[in-house]
């Protein structure tokens, strides 16, 4: 019966039992098993943990239990682990740990032995302080001690740095600022009303807010705006960084690096920084002395300057144009008179180099009159602002010429010739007409400039005297009237014409027969030279028809 | 480093919400009334099934003004309603309370119903103690002079919180 019964079983339920074979096959065998799950386990704790928290708290003892027994068992594997985070950790601790406190060392050291500090510890007694804290009053502008990152809703701690001692419980004091915050927003009825500083248990408190946490630090002394600032650059840069990490309970009181960041906020800043800031006094002492030794030398120079250039305007003659420092010396550019005397400077570095002019300096115009009748003997002069006075005797023959040689002189406008002639040669016969001639053909009559016609009449007086002693012996003459110049400019022609018109219209004048004269043009090259005054005239050539 | 959670007192003014809290932290009772002004705030640290967490208590002041709590309770991880049950005026405001703040009926609470120990001037009914139980994890017949339930309470609530259901 049970045979037929299995007979019958495996004819009608064939496949059924074959599918249930190899599911009892599956289930049974231990190691396929374990790799069924192992494809799915993965997926299954992901799909746990968003929608069961069951299989996480389930999870939390075994391996709390097997990171324990990790721990006990491969100590040195996780000591390998752990070391590179906590030795630099622990090296950072301890390296600002020494730093304070030789800090501190110093401080004492600097501040304990000495006058002021007996001075402060006076002060202290008087004001009923300790002397640390006196001592804290004088060097230290501001320290901050504590930093709390706190989170903005619930005023729960997100980190803290700095000292434990200070303010034991600090999951209170995060609280009461956030507590003060709301308080604020709720007076104001504004979220953006916020806390900026508050004074706590004697424990000065800046604030600074972001948009999710914010920033509570404990600061003892003055601090600054520029600290404040800091402190509010400090939470922008925490929200940039860590700001996946801000909202995050679970990692609260427990982020190494965001304490770690925290930590180096935690500064002290000296009032001896302070003074090393200001100490700018030796330096402005020393650019004052600086500026000082050059404007001495400055001046000295100046000095040495204004000497040279009181000198030169004590030498006639001399037309400085420029002067300039040469080494130790002076250089002058400039125009010089030859007659001029530059000895004044024969003791001084001083060189000239100029080139020569004829200066109408009185001193420099006597010393050519001078010179000029240095060839003649027994003449006086006396020059006075363009007019000379002559005394004295002269040979006839000579006194033309001389005073020819005398207008030449540059700046000599007018002659008061007062001169006695010797050896004045008779004129009765018509054969001694030729000195008339002689003495007419010798003369050069000097015009400077178009306008001192008196001038040019008293150098024509003889040349007017000889011409009419002529026509009163009806001597028959042609006069030819040659207009001279120094060829210096393009007109230099033209006022050689007008040169010889002046002269033939003071001759007619004189009544010289116009029909006997004739002008003419000592014609020249423009040569682009100085200016020579003495050319610039007439003269005559005179011959009898 | 132990979980730190944010819970708040609420109830009306001299129920004992601030005596409670004293209790819990310093076990001790004051006479005299003083009433808060804002908020208090305190912190305990316990270990609640192997595991440490601090409570960071906000004692609110009174519930006689509108709305003035609404910004202390911002983030707020668990909550103790205080009622007095020798007066039943202070049962009525946390309707008023809950409709002001519908959203913190997601916030795991207990409720103390407080001065059990003025047995004789109990005013509380069976009924109201039914409906407080409907919206809180737990309800504690608590006493801020003898200190019964009252650490009771507060350890339930850290450990709603360690484990939320």
């Amino acid at each position: 019966m049970s045979k037929e019964r299995d007979i019958l079983k495996s004819l009608l339920l064939k496949e059924e039992l074959e599918v249930l074979d190899h599911l009892k096959d599956k289930l049974l065998s231990e190691e396929r098993f374990t790799d069924e799950v192992a494809k799915v386990l993965s997926n299954a704790i992901k799909r746990s943990q968003k929608t069961d928290p069951q299989l996480e708290r389930a999870l939390e003892k075994p391996i709390k239990k097997g990171v324990v027994r990790a721990f006990s068992e491969s100590k040195q594997s996780i000591i390998d682990a752990l070391l590179p985070i906590m030795g630099q950790l622990i090296r950072k601790t301890v390296t600002n740990s020494i730093k304070q406190f030789v800090s501190d060392i110093n401080r004492a050291i600097e501040q304990d032995f000495s006058i002021k500090s007996l001075k402060w510890r006076w002060q202290a007694k008087k004001a009923g302080i300790t002397y640390p804290e006196m001592l804290f009053q004088k060097t230290i502008r501001y320290q901050v001690t504590d930093i709390f990152l706190i989170n903005k809703d619930n005023g729960l701690l997100i980190e803290h740095a700095g000292s434990d001692d200070l303010l034991k419980d600090s999951n209170a004091i995060s609280a009461m600022l956030t507590a003060i915050q709301s308080f604020i927003g709720d007076s104001f009825e504004s979220d953006d009303a916020h806390l900026q500083s508050v004074e706590i248990k004697n424990q000065n408190f800046i604030v600074a807010n972001g948009p999710k946490v914010y920033l509570a630090a404990v600061v003892k002394g003055n601090p600054t705006e520029r600290l404040k600032q800091k402190f509010q650059e400090i939470i922008e840069n925490i929200h940039a960084g860590y700001s996946e990490v801000l909202l995050q309970e679970e990692t609260y009181q427990n982020n190494l690096e965001l304490n770690d960041y925290l930590r180096e906020k935690l500064v002290t800043k000296s009032l001896s920084d302070k003074q090393k800031e200001i100490k700018i006094l030796p330096w402005i002492l020393i650019t004052l002395a600086l500026v000082a030794v050059l404007a001495y030398w400055s001046y000295s120079r100046k000095l040495a300057l204004n000497e040279v250039v009181e000198q030169s305007k004590q030498i006639n003659g001399l037309y400085v144009q420029k002067i300039e420092r040469n080494g130790d010396g002076y250089t002058i550019y400039g125009l010089l008179d030859p007659l001029a005397d530059t000895t004044v400077f024969s003791n001084q570095a001083v060189t000239l180099i100029t080139k020569p002019y004829s200066s109408l300096d009185e001193t420099i115009i006597q010393k050519r009159i001078h010179q000029t009748l240095s060839d003649y003997n027994g003449i006086q002069s006396n020059y006075e602002k363009g007019h000379l006075v002559l005394t004295g005797k002269i040979k006839y023959n000579d006194n033309q010429l001389l005073l020819s040689k005398l207008y030449a002189i540059n700046g000599v406008e007018q002659i008061n010739n007062k001169l006695e002639l010797t050896n004045q040669p008779a004129v009765e016969k018509k054969e001694d007409l030729s000195i008339l001639f002689d003495q007419v053909n010798q003369a050069f009559i000097h015009i400077p400039d178009m306008k001192n016609k008196a001038y040019y009449q008293a150098q024509l007086g003889f040349v007017i005297k000889n011409l009419q002693l002529m026509q009163n012996k009806n001597v028959k003459i042609e006069l030819v009237i040659l207009g001279t110049s120094d060829c210096s400019g393009a007109l230099s022609n033209k006022y050689s014409q007008k040169r010889a018109t002046i002269v033939n219209n003071i001759l007619i004048e004189s009544n010289i027969n116009p029909n006997s004269i004739v002008t003419e043009v000592k014609s020249c090259k423009v040569n682009n030279q100085a200016k020579n005054l003495s050319l610039l005239g007439a003269k005559f050539n005179l011959k009898e028809l | 480093m132990s979980a730190a959670k944010k819970i708040c007192l609420i109830g009306r003014f001299a129920v004992g919400k601030t005596s409670l809290v004293k209790q819990f932290i310093d076990k001790q009772f004051g006479e005299k009334y003083k009433t808060t002004v804002g908020v208090s705030i305190s912190t305990k640290q316990l270990i609640v099934e192997e595991k440490e967490i601090t409570l960071v208590i906000w004692d609110i002041a009174g519930f006689e003004q509108d709305g003035h709590y609404a910004h202390y309770m911002r983030g707020v991880h668990g909550l103790i309603w205080v009622v007095d049950g020798t007066e039943a005026e202070s049962f009525k405001i946390i309707d008023t309370i809950n409709n002001s703040l519908p959203e913190i009926k997601q916030v795991p609470s207990v409720c103390f119903i407080n001065k059990c120990d003025l047995v004789e001037d109990r005013v509380i009914k069976e009924s109201e103690v039914h409906a407080l139980k409907e919206f809180n994890y737990a309800v504690y017949e608590t006493s801020a002079k003898t200190g019964e339930n009252v650490e009771v309470g507060f350890t339930k609530l850290a450990s709603l919180l360690l484990n939320p259901q």
